[in-house]
């Protein structure tokens, strides 16, 4: 469980992200959508103790996070970052065993197994030996999100509901992986091994797979709610200031596009 | 075995080949068996072999812990700059960069220019003194180079770098200004100093070599699992669980007592901190598991093969050990340059 209470968060003055609350209990998919420079990524590193709030305080399971060692904390959450460059010349599979050196009661065999039961979730035989920095930009980034998911994985007993922080994992991933990325995602909360929380930018993407968004605008979460809730063509219209229409497919599939695109279309072919 | 095992073991029989050849060349020829002797004999053996005197003496006084400096100084410098490499992900940054050498400098400098105004200073002898001050020194340059790149409470890697670049440039000019005090005497005893030079190793203070290269040693390995954290950034690695304000803190502590026991111990010794953790991780890969106990070994061995050099090839004169690096150091790290440019991209 992760609580925020009235967390705000303020550079030199300038008020960055405006106080918010936010609570999260159950195994859920939550994007965090918004206008560049809403606040998203701020949110996030709020939300995964990657930063101390100004004001307001955020627990996990009923401890607050200056509570929690980093060690200790870091089995119950992992945060991808959006770029992803690393010094030295290790390779993919260097890479992930970093995700299991504070596992050492579980040494060796068990941390094997669990490198490669990921590596073979995300399919990464034909990346393991080779060398991180040589990998293309999307290779890199299933990379490093197998290193989050193996960051969380735990030992036998019932775990709590752990929790993966993504900012924006999307960027430098051609469609078939965004989709993939997403799926993983998806399967990482359909199969109660936690929740995932997504800083994205993609609409219809976040349509198709999120339980719940929070929609955020120049520093402040305008809405949290399913995503029927907020995702109303007219809220998101508003927010990002660009006339958004959204149309049902013959199959049912709903989408979002810009109204103009269209009618812009129809004016060039006449 | 694994291939860094394999590398191991051969950099350890080749450390010994080269302690043991350095006991027996130089000036008065040793043979390896008289070499052995005068060891065992000292631990208090008898051999049937008849070892003169100089030998004896030669061997144990002077030699010995001359070959044992060479070992412990070359280690620490080259752990010391896979360490710091580490820590700042940056492939270019070494002791001399942070500061820790030119300070050294700088007060063993001042030492030597007025240690008669102050006759207080010399508490144990004039070398150890000598050391005492440029410890000192070191220590309170890299101090101000720290402070200069905190921001927020955080050390802020690129500040330190450029702080070190500044803190360098003034105390070399420092430096240079006290040479036109100097005389001729002082002048020479400088040069030796900013030359660096195993010439002042004795029986009496290597324990303090010891003390001060192998306890920071032994932390710093320790933190081999940090260091590869830190290559995914620091921020990555505070997600992972690691308290990177500590373990930089800490590194950067050892650092200075390695480099700056080493310095006070034998002047400036560039190039071995620089070069021997990109050859390792060349050979061996960048790991910290093995790159700092494999950087260790290959430094001692090339510090005591310069050592070896610089004693043998004008004789009866010593060549600066500080040239020897340098001279072997810089086509090595040229060729290292141009062979893997693309292993640069940091």
């Amino acid at each position: 469980m992760i609580e925020a209470k009235n967390i705000a968060f303020e550079v030199k003055g300038k008020q960055i992200l405006k106080p918010v609350n936010f609570r999260t209990d159950q195994e859920e998919f939550i994007v965090i959508l918004g206008p560049n420079g809403a606040g998203k990524s701020t949110l996030v590193k709020l939300l995964s103790n990657g930063l101390r709030p100004s004001s307001g305080s955020v627990s996990y399971y009923g401890k607050e996070g200056k509570e929690w060692t980093l060690d200790h904390l870091a089995k119950y959450r992992a945060y991808m970052h959006q770029e992803s460059m690393i010094a030295s010349s290790f390779t993919v599979r260097e890479v992930l065993e970093m995700a299991r050196y504070r596992y050492r009661e579980t040494k060796g065999l068990f941390n094997q197994m669990v490198i490669e039961k990921i590596v073979d979730e995300l399919n990464l035989h034909a990346l393991l030996d080779q060398e991180f920095n040589f990998l293309s930009g999307g290779e890199k980034q299933r990379v490093q999100f197998g290193r989050v998911m193996l960051q969380l994985e735990g030992g036998g007993e019932i775990q709590p509901i752990k929790y993966l922080f993504l900012d924006e994992p999307l960027n430098n991933l051609d469609v078939r992986y965004q989709i993939e990325l997403l799926k993983h995602a998806r399967k990482f909360v359909n199969d109660k091994r936690g929740s995932v929380i997504v800083v994205m930018h993609d609409i219809n993407l976040c349509y198709q797979y999120a339980d719940r968004v929070l929609l955020m605008q120049k520093g402040k979460v305008i809405m949290d709610g399913t995503v029927q809730e907020v995702m109303s063509p007219g809220l998101l219209s508003e927010t990002y200031q660009i006339e958004l229409e959204q149309i049902q497919s013959l199959d049912g599939e709903v989408f979002f596009r810009h109204v103009s695109y269209s009618s812009n279309l129809l004016d060039q072919s006449i | 075995m694994s291939r860094q095992g394999i590398i191991g073991l051969s950099l350890v029989v080749l450390l010994i080949v080269c302690f043991v050849v350095n006991l027996s060349v130089g000036n008065v020829h040793v043979p390896i068996s008289h070499v052995f002797g005068s060891l065992i004999e000292k631990i208090g053996f008898k051999t049937d072999l008849k070892i003169t005197d100089i030998e004896y003496q030669v061997v144990y006084n002077i030699r010995f812990p001359r070959a044992v400096y060479s070992c412990l100084i070359g280690a620490g410098l080259a752990v010391s700059g896979a360490a710091l490499q580490g820590i700042f992900r940056n492939p270019l940054v070494d002791s001399a960069l942070i500061g820790i050498s030119t300070g050294a400098s700088l007060f063993a400098s001042l030492f030597i220019l007025f240690n008669g105004l102050v006759p207080w200073l010399i508490i144990f002898n004039e070398g150890l003194s000598l050391s005492m001050v440029a410890f000192l020194g070191a220590s309170i340059v890299a101090f101000i180079v720290y402070r200069l790149s905190l921001s927020n409470g955080e050390i802020n890697s690129l500040t330190l770098i450029l702080a070190g670049i500044a803190l360098n440039a003034l105390t070399a000019a420092l430096t240079g200004l006290l040479t036109f005090f100097a005389t001729d005497d002082e002048l020479r005893d400088l040069t030796f100093w900013t030359l660096g030079s195993l010439g002042s190793a004795n029986n009496d203070s290597v324990w303090l070599l010891v003390i001060f290269t192998l306890i920071p040693m032994t932390v710093i390995f320790f933190q081999a699992k940090s260091l590869n954290v830190l290559a995914l950034g620091e921020s990555n690695a505070q997600y992972m669980g690691y308290k990177v304000k500590t373990i930089k803190l800490l590194v950067i502590i050892c650092s200075t007592c390695m480099v700056g026991a080493a310095v006070s111990m034998a002047g400036v010794i560039g190039f071995i901190g620089l070069v021997v953790p990109h050859i390792i991780r060349i050979v061996a890969g960048p790991n910290h598991k093995s790159l700092l106990p494999l950087s260790a070994f290959f430094g001692a061995i090339l510090l005591s093969a310069a050592d070896m050099i610089s004693r043998t090839i004008l004789p009866p004169t010593e060549v600066p050990i500080g040239i020897i690096t340098a001279l072997m150091g810089t086509p090595v790290f040229v060729a290292i340059i141009f062979k893997h440019k693309r292993k640069f991209s940091v």
